[in-house]
């Protein structure tokens, strides 16, 4: 019966609009400040562990709200403890069904079954696949395709250094 | 000559292994006047070979699991890692990209410039920059070229050539690269070690700055599948058996992540979702 539910669940159409809600907690001791900014206003000052609902996020800070307040958190010291993925068809908000998280976790829209996951058997007893590879290779791109793709949504290549790791330059 | 002594040593020190897994006798004395003769005996500087190798590998993966059917997905997914990939110190290695039709929650990456996540990693994502910064960190792989390096550490690589080119025949020289290519393979799922994983996500972070996009992307892909790794499910064991878990790479990412603003861009109305 479950399984009919979740086939049923697999069919609806993808065309549900989907909003995560994120809950976890800071994991160390951060102000809540009232700008997603080092320049912000203190509103409370949090303690490790103390749990937050995750609702936005700008660059490199997140909007949470506490049992108290909403403000802003760098998002580095945040550990996200549960998602629940809500599912809004047609006007009604419905959390479908689990995937990802421990008790009480819900998510939703994908069908979890019948389908093998890859695990360590299956790569050592595959045989190699050409007619998969030839597909694979079909969708090769180009760089100069590629920096057209980026540029069609503004990206704009930058200099940035790595940090605590050495690369060797070559092809 | 230190580097030849280290061969010839390592070569013998894994010949009882190889003897075992090749199933044939060697001559020890001719594969060290052989190794005399071949003092530059690396694969590393033949991107041919390296291309050969992952070709091979990710051949044994598509095997396990085929790509997905959507062609969109596909090549969207080719064009965003292209243009990461275009970034990197191996920029002109003919990258390509798959997903692969496998509800685990993973990414793989072979030698030569080849690169698979899973639906069901790609179904965690919410924007375009998260998409380039899992491609990232295993483009990251491939710039250290991490699985090659522990190919060649297990003198599978030296060994091989060497049979290839001094006693196989053509079936036997086959039966090597099918062993070379099925480590490689288990390689996919064993995973790499936990230096490899921190520096491909340290590398991957400033690829994905360099691009353009927010390089906070891949921290909040870490941070998102994170709280996966409190449960034993079946999607997410295989990822926590072949990544450090991503609070740990959290840890290792944040005293380098104060030097990024997160200025760039996440693009979410344009990311292709599943």
């Amino acid at each position: 019966m479950r399984k009919l539910l979740y086939i049923f669940l697999f069919l609806i159409p993808f065309t549900a609009d989907t909003a995560a809600l994120m809950t976890g907690k800071v994991f160390i001791d951060i102000n809540l400040l009232d700008e997603p900014n080092n320049a912000g206003n203190v509103i409370e000052s949090l303690n490790a562990n103390t749990p937050i609902t995750i609702q936005q996020r700008q660059s490199s800070w997140s909007q949470v709200a506490t049992a108290a307040n909403i403000g802003w958190v760098p998002t580095l010291t945040i550990r996200i403890v549960s998602v629940t993925q809500q599912s809004n068809i047609d006007g009604a908000t419905d959390v479908v069904t689990e995937r990802l998280g421990g008790v009480g976790t819900k998510k939703t829209v994908v069908a979890t079954f019948g389908i093998r996951g890859i695990d360590e058997e299956s790569l050592k007893t595959a045989k190699l696949n050409e007619e998969q590879l030839a597909l694979l290779e079909s969708y090769q791109v180009s760089k100069p395709e590629a920096a057209q793709f980026s540029r069609a949504a503004g990206l704009k290549s930058k200099h940035v250094d790595y940090f605590d790791v050495t690369v060797e330059v070559e092809q | 000559m230190k580097k030849l002594l280290f061969s010839t040593l390592l070569l013998l020190a894994a010949a009882p292994v190889l003897v075992f897994a090749y199933g044939i006798s060697l001559d020890l004395n001719k594969i060290k006047d052989t190794l005399s003769a071949t003092q530059n005996l690396t694969i590393e500087d033949n991107l041919e070979q390296e291309v050969e190798i992952g070709r091979a590998i990710s051949g044994r993966l598509l095997g396990a699991h085929n790509l997905m059917t959507d062609k969109q997905l596909q090549e969207y997914v080719n064009k965003v890692g292209r243009w990461v990939a275009s970034q990197s110190e191996r920029s002109e290695l003919q990258w390509q990209f798959g997903v692969i039709d496998a509800d685990s929650i993973n990414a793989f990456s072979a030698p030569g410039g080849y690169i698979f996540l899973t639906k069901g990693l790609y179904q965690l994502l919410n924007s375009e920059a998260e998409l380039a910064a899992v491609l990232a960190h295993e483009i990251g792989h491939v710039v250290q070229k991490h699985q090659l390096k522990i190919l060649k550490k297990s003198a599978l690589i030296h060994f091989g050539r060497l049979l290839v080119e001094t006693t196989l025949d053509q079936k036997q020289s086959g039966i090597a690269m099918n062993n070379l290519v099925g480590y490689g393979a288990e390689m996919l799922s064993r995973g790499l070690d936990k230096n490899s994983e921190f520096e491909a996500d340290k590398i991957g972070v400033v690829l994905t700055a360099r691009a353009g996009y927010n390089a906070y992307a891949l921290p909040i892909v870490l941070q998102e599948i994170g709280h996966a790794g409190m449960n034993n499910q079946s999607d997410v064991r295989l990822m926590f058996k072949t990544h450090p878990h991503p609070n740990d790479r959290l840890d290792k990412l944040a005293p380098g992540m104060e030097g990024f603003s997160g200025d760039g861009q996440m693009i979410d109305d344009r990311f292709y979702r599943i």
